[in-house]
């Protein structure tokens, strides 16, 4: 099995897996699909198909291989699996701006994660489809349809679920000062973003490369066959012992009796 | 779908034990849509890896297949750092589970810790390392040359093929320990040794040939992953690693439904669809098939029997006893004396530094091995973990007791016809759990090394577990096949996997269950195709896991 990243290897760069949460709908795959091969899908089918995605990111120096792990749909039911989380150094918290129910459940994923995830985890709260809510003449270039997985609204100027409704901002129903607020007092990175233009995406990822505590990360997963997911992100955690089951798969006649 | 619309399946699996798990993600894979329910908050059912809270919910919840618990205390510190195997096992580093979780990709979700040392408990109160290769037995002192030979000839003939051995006539099917004495000459410590702790046997009466196919699995496994044949899984092993299968059923489109229990199943009289409704839960699951995990037994199903292949895990002939558990937590090492390997060098010098502590381990008690109470019939094992496996706060060790109840065997096979494992319900019908594991356990805090930081002071006594809990899980009820009479349509349309023992050979439950999964996949493969008239013009399933895609791991440009 081809997995450059843990057969060791003199590669530098650090690994890091980011977890995304957030309600169902509100752009999370489009979120990924756009940072990892900045490409943009209206009316995306529900889930990404893949186990994880990976993708660099360049920081001065160094050089972070995030593992960007989707829920493949299982937050629906409230049946995420505890093994999401674990080791997770970062986390990337969806709502969309235009539901405001949605920052509701984006605040009791934070508290989940706060609870249940490695405490030094790096959270960002993103506000997506962001392009739904600014004027097509403010921002030219642009187009103003949203990447809304659930409606298929993208061939009007000025979609929505308000219906007549011809304010874009007025669909709006998380003011950005409020979710700004919020993310400050819960010690979040916040942006706005947009999936469908590609705004504020790149930064999401870049500032909490800048966040993550890289040293923190190289002590623990140091051994571990340098995957963040099986070696766990606890400092100082005796590693000499752990296994890839890929990286070391040998014929079986290795048998020394 | 939402919580309030209707939803066609194919499939739905009931429980997310490792069978039902495995069973999923490659149903799912290949292509079927699979709704997975479990009444659960946790994945996993009996075979979960649960944190402290939720193990101590568990026990309260009065599980059917739980008797005589009692516990020490309520609370531990850092109770969420722990996560307690309901199925504590070994994974041999070759064998069905290693090959799913490598064919699935699930391998690259979790991680894997080799177990360091397994050792022997003997009536002196010591433990011996187990000699498990050629190297450990030539450089262990403490057998004699002639022992030696006779030990080294029979792991040659153990590790190679067991067609027409002239060593095996007549004796395929007498009692392993017997086997041993008569065929190879060992003395009782190696027999126990052997049987116990390199072929680990449940009882003394184990048949040969299935023993030897076990213990040669086991020496074919050595030198994989390193130099042992056996790994333990991070967060509680099993049960993590149902998780994993989940998350990969789910990638490939499977919808999980966890905490909610079954309301209502009918089977619609116009299509014969399965009609799923759950509590507080509006809209209505439907689906040709239905999978039932062992805890969701319904009244009557095609049951999916074992194989009848002798030398697999999980076979027709595997024996199915209640066990008698204990879990404990410690916050001392254990002294399990010098690794093998380095028992000669060390040369007992005054200045050698002190072993490592091993972080995992395996202490296997043969029958009559304790000298004050414990079993004369069936071998206790017991797997300690530690900080390396993520189950326990650095410092802390879980310590897993076992011990198979060998008097009653609920195995239809092996004994004609089986009990009601309800007998077991009667009072009186099941041994305290406490009273028969506390001696063992004793034992193992005696092998405590001394707080780290207070050696100096070291009046040596036993440490006090911080937690300990004991009980009897008793085996599954088995379903009934279909009735003769048609007046149950489409009752071959509920699958239920027998369920598997509640105690196997440490290294075998995980194999097992793969085994076990791989038998209700193809049947389910075929239940389907037949609901959907021959399946003319559908491509041909061939294989349980396809080749996996590596588009995910390719996305390799630079981002700056």
């Amino acid at each position: 099995m081809a997995d450059p990243a843990a057969s060791g290897s003199v590669d530098k760069s650090v690994q890091v897996k980011l977890v995304l949460l957030g309600e169902a709908a509100v752009g999370k795959s489009s979120v990924v699909l756009r940072f990892v091969s900045n490409e943009f899908q209206a009316n995306k089918e529900p889930t990404i198909g893949a186990a994880f995605l990976t993708q660099k990111c360049r920081l001065e120096d160094r050089v972070l291989r995030y593992e960007i792990w989707d829920t493949a749909g299982q937050e629906r039911f409230h049946s995420l699996a505890p093994m999401y989380y674990r080791n997770a150094q970062a986390a990337v918290v969806v709502y969309d701006v235009t539901k405001a129910t949605s920052l509701e459940k984006a605040k009791s994923w934070v508290k989940e994660l706060q609870r249940q995830a490695n405490p030094n985890i790096v959270i960002a709260l993103a506000g997506n489809k962001v392009d739904l809510v600014q004027a097509s003449a403010s921002s030219p270039g642009a187009p103003s349809s949203s990447e809304s997985e659930d409606e298929a609204d993208d061939a009007t100027a000025t979609p929505g679920e308000t219906p007549g409704s011809s304010e874009p901002e007025s669909l709006r129903q998380v003011p950005r000062e409020e979710a700004q607020a919020y993310a400050t007092e819960a010690g979040l990175l916040f942006f706005e973003t947009s999936a469908k233009t590609g705004e504020g995406i790149v930064d999401i990822f870049t500032e909490i490369a800048k966040k993550i505590p890289i040293e923190h990360i190289l002590a623990a997963t140091r051994g571990a066959g340098g995957r963040p997911g099986a070696a766990g992100g606890r400092a100082g955690s005796q590693q000499e012992g752990a296994v890839n089951l890929d990286a070391t798969a040998k014929p079986k006649d290795a048998c020394n009796c | 779908m939402n919580n309030d619309e209707d939803a066609t399946f194919d499939i739905i699996v009931l429980g997310t034990g490792l069978t039902e798990s495995i069973a999923a993600a490659a149903l799912s894979k290949a292509g079927y849509k699979v709704a997975h329910l479990d009444r659960n908050e946790y994945y996993g059912s009996g075979e979960a890896s649960l944190s402290f809270e939720e193990f101590i919910k568990w026990q309260d919840k009065l599980q059917p297949f739980i008797r005589g618990a009692s516990r020490s205390g309520d609370s531990i510190e850092q109770a969420r750092a722990y996560s307690i195997s309901l199925s504590p096992s070994l994974i041999p580093s070759t064998g069905p589970l290693i090959d799913a979780l490598v064919a699935s990709g699930v391998s690259r979700y979790g991680g894997f810790r080799l177990i360091e040392r397994v050792c022997v408990y003997e009536p002196s109160g010591i433990v011996k390392p187990v000699p498990g290769s050629k190297e450990d037995i030539f450089k262990n002192k403490d057998i004699s040359l002639l022992d030696k030979r006779r030990l080294m000839r029979f792991l040659m003939f153990a590790a190679g093929d067991l067609e027409d051995k002239k060593e095996l006539e007549g004796h395929a099917d007498s009692p392993f320990p017997e086997f041993l004495k008569a065929v190879f000459s060992l003395n009782e410590e190696m027999t126990g040794a052997i049987a116990y702790a390199l072929a680990y046997c449940l009882s003394p009466t184990d048949p040969t040939l299935p023993a030897l196919h076990r213990l040669r699995r086991y020496l074919r496994s050595a030198g994989r992953y390193g130099a042992s044949p056996f790994l333990v899984g991070h967060y509680g092993s099993s049960g993590e690693i149902a998780q994993g299968f989940c998350r990969t059923a789910a990638v490939s489109g499977a919808v999980y439904i966890l905490g909610r229990n079954l309301s209502e199943m009918t089977i619609s009289s116009s299509d014969h669809q399965h009609v799923v409704q759950l509590d507080d839960f509006d809209g209505r699951l439907t689906a040709s098939l239905v999978i039932h995990g062992s805890s969701y037994a319904p009244l009557y199903a095609s049951p999916v029997p074992p194989p009848q292949v002798l030398s697999a895990p999980f076979s027709a002939l595997s024996p199915n006893y209640p066990v008698a558990r204990c879990v404990a937590i410690i916050d001392r090492p254990l002294s399990l004396g010098v690794p093998a390997t380095q028992s000669v060098e060390g040369e007992e010098a005054a200045d050698a530094p002190p072993p490592p502590v091993p972080d995992t381990a395996v202490i296997v008690f043969p029958p009559g091995s304790l000298s004050n109470g414990g079993s004369s019939t069936a071998p206790a094992t017991v797997l300690i973990v530690g900080e390396g496996t993520m189950s326990c706060p650095k410092g802390k060790w879980i310590v897993y007791l076992a011990l198979p109840l060998v008097d009653t065997n609920f195995n239809s096979d092996s004994t004609g016809a089986a009990p009601d494992p309800r007998v077991l319900l009667q009072p009186g019908a099941l041994p305290d759990p406490r009273a028969l594991l506390q001696p063992y356990l004793d034992a193992v805090l005696a092998l405590a090394l001394p707080s780290p930081g207070h050696e100096a002071d070291s009046p040596q006594t036993p440490p006090t577990p911080l937690f300990s809990t004991f009980y009897v899980q008793t085996p599954h009820r088995y379903v009934r096949g279909p009735p003769s009479t048609d007046d149950e349509p489409g009752a071959h349309e509920h699958l239920a996997p027998v369920p598997l023992p509640p105690v196997f050979p440490l290294p075998d439950a995980g194999d097992a269950a793969a085994v076990h999964a791989e038998s209700v996949f193809w049947e389910a493969v075929r239940v389907l195709k037949m609901a959907r008239g021959g399946g003319e013009g559908e491509e041909e399933i061939t294989s349980m896991w396809p080749p996996m895609e590596s588009r995910e791991e390719e996305e390799e440009e630079d981002f700056s």
